[in-house]
């Protein structure tokens, strides 16, 4: 009854909009909105730089969203007078109005394919296939994404490399497949403004709560230190585990949202005794299903999520309060182990507030979750995050954070600011500052002080470590940036760890971009230590249908080295994240080329080698297809 | 066993200006003190992209011999010139030892693709000889290499060598400061990954008729200095002396003609 009654509803929205006119829809011919699926357009016609870009992502993947054109002078490494200079060309435009203009249907289709792994060994080429893996050594993603007035439907499906193209147990399909259905609603007066029916992302509060998708961690960047939550809206990305399937929808109420969501969806749920994490959210297993045991994972349980929410947005604050219910369906024996921990329940109900708004010169968030379980006391399981970031001048701006994660506080899909990607029950503080200390010379330190007092496990200690970053970033001109960040972490329970990396970037004409990074780090109770050093040539010229970027690393990480990362950011793959141990080198080349009828060909070859009694190289190949309409 | 053959020669390869050391670690590095960037001089020995709008033709004799090591010489000559847009190099040296010997030529191409930047490709063919030992083998690899001219008096240049072989793959780069028309300052860094990065610094003075090189740099620990002696008629001589840690004295001698 009540999904026909939804039903009734949406129809008689979608009826309604359908009549009204897109009254400046003259005005969108040539603009470009700024939002997150325009970013590559953005970046093709030279209106923002590749950094930009990322930094556009980055805010767009933390829930952030353009408001007005101001906000791009503090999101953009770009001077102020080519902000000024390029704006003309943009649009500030919330999503859905932009979807409006396509009045007829419209949409893309993707085509993402990975080759088996080549391997080179004493001058032979060979396939890697690990013996254990059950499946084909390609992996591919195949998407696509239809817009029809104010429908939305997109579909995808997606293996990795080794696992089966084809599951028969415990549900027969693809790998992983989603798809999801939207409406939204153009009218600011219809009571339904959004509905979601299949995989959906949700992004509430400062992720304490419910934040299902992935977050960037922790940034030395101000702006970073708070998040804009993005609400609800459909998924079609490659994680199989941090994604919501079901019903989800927002209405308006007088001067308040409503958002109702509603999840079942089977998960790769990993047994509490197979780690020692203290993470907050569940542990869930990769997402690989390559082998036997991995294969006896998949989709074995059954997680629920039924929520209801309230949020009164306004343009200076914000604030909202969920209630959250959140089960997993244990079946299997081994899981039901689970029940026994003390300190991790599968089934509870969490309630939950937050405020973040702008007074003056200050602006503040904060956010309260307490839950609730039949087997941990309310005291242990609240869990509070608080900042406060103050303009104290045009050149001077301080952010002070503070998050105490109780003992038993857990949730299956946050992502609050945290020390692990997954969220850990720990207490801490950060401090920020942000100096303008000349037009050209800006420096940036962030200090902060983990405390992880509880022990889930035995074996877990009580830990605590402090860490500073300083940045310094001078632009000595527009083709000209330099970086230099230093980075301290003094752990307790280990040496202290430094690390030091250096970026250049040199913009030569308007369609060449050189890139130099050199990375140092190392503990300091050892001799040895982590360098890496990488250069990379970018080609992207506006009006040509042939771009290209070219990166090659070195990298020496001695056993009992801190480990490297790097995360380049390629044309046409977006970014890469490459985890640097050993001794080796490598090689990113990627290659994008658009014809004129909107059909794009990518292909993006990397090869590594490294330094090892084998001396072996592995070539992996990747295309990618892509015919928008 | 084919390993350490290369890396024997290797750093006997670059014999003008380079220096390198092998301990009881196989420690290996080269520098190349200054000489990434083409300040005054064609430089496509060390990167095929520094090529000198005003040094358009040559050619040149080297010779490099270790003291410390009886019986170890390597020498050879290149060549360079302009043709249309691009400056092309040809390089063909050898290196004898009684119990090794190689020959290597390179042949690299450079293009000037904005006022500020230019590119480089190069190819190096070589041959290993230790007959009495291991046999004899030879080599193709690529080089890539820019120069980018950052402001008016700086420069900066970024090399890989031996592409395609990717357990020689090694990666160089520099800066250049013209402090003025006579004294430039040079630091630059260059990896084989396998072991230490090789830091340097470099001072170069140019005098009425004589120029002045001076490097030196850390792992392994080395100095080398170079005195270019410029005739009327565009004739040079070139001596020089290095030392590094583990190799010694080496002397070099050189002539050039434009």
């Amino acid at each position: 009854m009540l999904l026909l009654t939804l039903f009734s509803l949406i129809f008689s929205c979608g009826q309604m909009r359908a009549q009204i006119p897109y009254e400046s829809a003259q005005n969108l011919e040539n603009a470009i909105p700024i939002i997150r699926s325009e970013l590559e357009n953005m970046l093709a016609q030279q209106l923002i730089t590749a950094e930009d870009s990322q930094q556009l992502f980055i805010f767009f993947e933390n829930g952030g969203s353009i408001q007005n054109s101001y906000q791009l002078q503090g999101l953009l490494q770009s001077d102020l007078p080519t902000i000024i200079l390029n704006s003309e060309h943009f649009i500030v435009l919330p999503p859905r109005q932009h979807r409006v203009a396509h009045s007829n249907l419209s949409g893309q289709c993707d085509l993402v394919a990975k080759l088996p792994t080549l391997l080179h060994h004493q001058n032979k080429l060979l396939w890697q296939q690990d013996s254990s893996h059950l499946g084909p050594a390609f992996s591919f993603q195949q998407r696509c994404l239809f817009f029809y007035q104010n429908w939305r439907f997109g579909a995808q499906i997606a293996k990795d490399a080794g696992e089966p193209v084809w599951h028969q147990h415990p549900t027969k399909g693809f790998d992983f497949m989603s798809a999801y259905i939207a409406w939204e609603s153009q009218q600011k007066s219809n009571f339904v403004q959004k509905w979601i029916l299949g995989s959906y992302q949700i992004q509430w509060g400062q992720g304490l709560q419910l934040w299902s998708s992935r977050g960037l961690g922790k940034s030395i960047d101000l702006l970073h230190l708070a998040r804009n939550p993005a609400g609800l809206k459909p998924y079609q990305g490659k994680d199989e585990q941090r994604f919501l399937q079901g019903l989800a929808l927002t209405a308006n109420l007088p001067n308040l949202e409503l958002l109702f969501i509603s999840s079942l969806k089977r998960i790769d749920f990993k047994a509490l005794t197979d780690t020692l994490n203290e993470d907050i959210n569940l542990t869930y297993t990769s997402g690989l299903h390559r082998t036997a045991s991995e294969m006896a994972k998949r989709k074995n349980e059954l997680e629920q999520l039924i929520g209801i929410g309230i949020r009164r947005k306004r343009s200076l604050y914000q604030c909202g309060a969920l209630i959250l219910y959140q089960h997993l369906n244990v079946q299997s024996t081994i899981d039901s182990n689970l029940i026994l921990n003390p300190k991790k329940a599968l089934s509870f109900c969490s309630m939950g507030g937050y405020f973040q708004g702008t007074w003056r010169q200050l602006y503040g968030y904060a956010e309260c979750v307490a839950l609730c379980s039949q087997y941990n006391s309310l005291r242990q399981s609240i869990a509070l995050n608080a900042a406060f970031i103050y303009y104290l001048n045009s050149k001077l701006e301080l952010g002070l954070h503070f998050r105490a994660y109780g003992p038993s506080y857990q949730s299956f899909y946050s992502n609050p600011i945290s020390n692990s990607s997954s969220s850990s029950n720990e207490r801490a503080c950060i401090f920020q500052l942000k100096w303008i200390a000349f037009n050209s010379l800006q420096i940036q330190l962030s200090n902060e002080y983990v405390q992880i007092p509880h022990a889930l496990q035995i074996s877990l200690l009580p830990m605590s470590f402090n860490e500073t970053r300083l940045l310094w970033q001078l632009q000595k001109s527009k083709t000209q940036t330099y970086s230099c960040q230093l980075f301290l972490r003094d752990k307790t329970t280990s040496a202290l760890q430094y690390r030091v990396a250096f970026t250049a970037d040199f913009k030569i004409e308007k369609s060449e971009e050189l890139r130099i990074v050199t990375q140092f780090s190392a503990f300091s109770a050892q001799s040895s230590s982590s360098k890496l050093m990488a250069f990379t040539w970018r080609h992207q010229k506006f009006s040509k249908p042939l771009r290209f970027e070219f990166i090659f690393g070195a990298y020496q990480v001695p056993p009992g080295s801190p480990l490297l990362f790097t995360y380049p950011y390629l044309v046409g793959f977006g970014a890469q994240n490459l985890r640097l141990n050993g001794v080796g080198t490598y090689r990113l080349a990627a290659f994008q080329y658009t014809t004129k009828d909107k059909w794009q060909f990518g292909i993006l070859m990397s090869s590594t080698h490294l330094w090892t009694q084998q001396n072996s190289t592995q070539i992996q190949i990747s295309i990618r297809l892509r015919k928008q309409f | 066993m084919k390993h350490s053959l290369i890396l024997f020669i290797l750093l006997l390869q670059f014999p003008f200006s380079l220096c390198g050391q092998i301990d009881g670690l196989y420690q290996i590095a080269y520098t190349t003190p200054g000489l990434l960037n083409a300040i005054s001089e064609n430089q496509q020995q060390f990167n095929p992209a520094a090529s000198h709008s005003r040094a358009t033709n040559g050619l040149r004799f080297y010779s490099n011999t270790p003291i410390q090591v009886p019986g170890l010489f390597s020498g050879g000559f290149n060549a360079y010139y302009k043709f249309k847009t691009i400056h092309i190099y040809h390089e063909l040296g050898g290196i004898y030892h009684i119990s090794t010997s190689q020959i290597q030529t390179v042949h690299a191409l450079a293009l000037s693709l904005y006022p500020h930047l230019q590119i480089g490709i190069g190819l190096q063919l070589a041959f290993y000889a230790q007959p009495k030992y291991y046999g004899s083998i030879s080599m193709a690899s690529g080089r890539f290499g820019m120069q980018y001219q950052a402001a008016p008096h700086h420069f900066l240049s970024f090399v890989i060598y031996q592409i395609g072989q990717v357990e020689l793959a090694q990666m160089a780069m520099e800066h250049v400061w013209k402090l003025d028309q006579q004294v430039s300052f040079a630091q630059g860094l260059l990896w084989h990954p396998p072991y230490l990065p090789t830091a340097y610094i470099s001072i170069c003075q140019q005098l009425s008729s004589v120029s002045l090189r001076f490097s030196c740099g850390v792992y392994p620990q080395f100095y080398s200095y170079t005195l270019t002696f410029t005739s009327d008629n565009n004739r040079r001589l070139i001596v020089g002396q290095s030392w590094n840690k583990g190799q010694g004295l080496a002397l070099q001698l050189g002539l050039n003609f434009r």
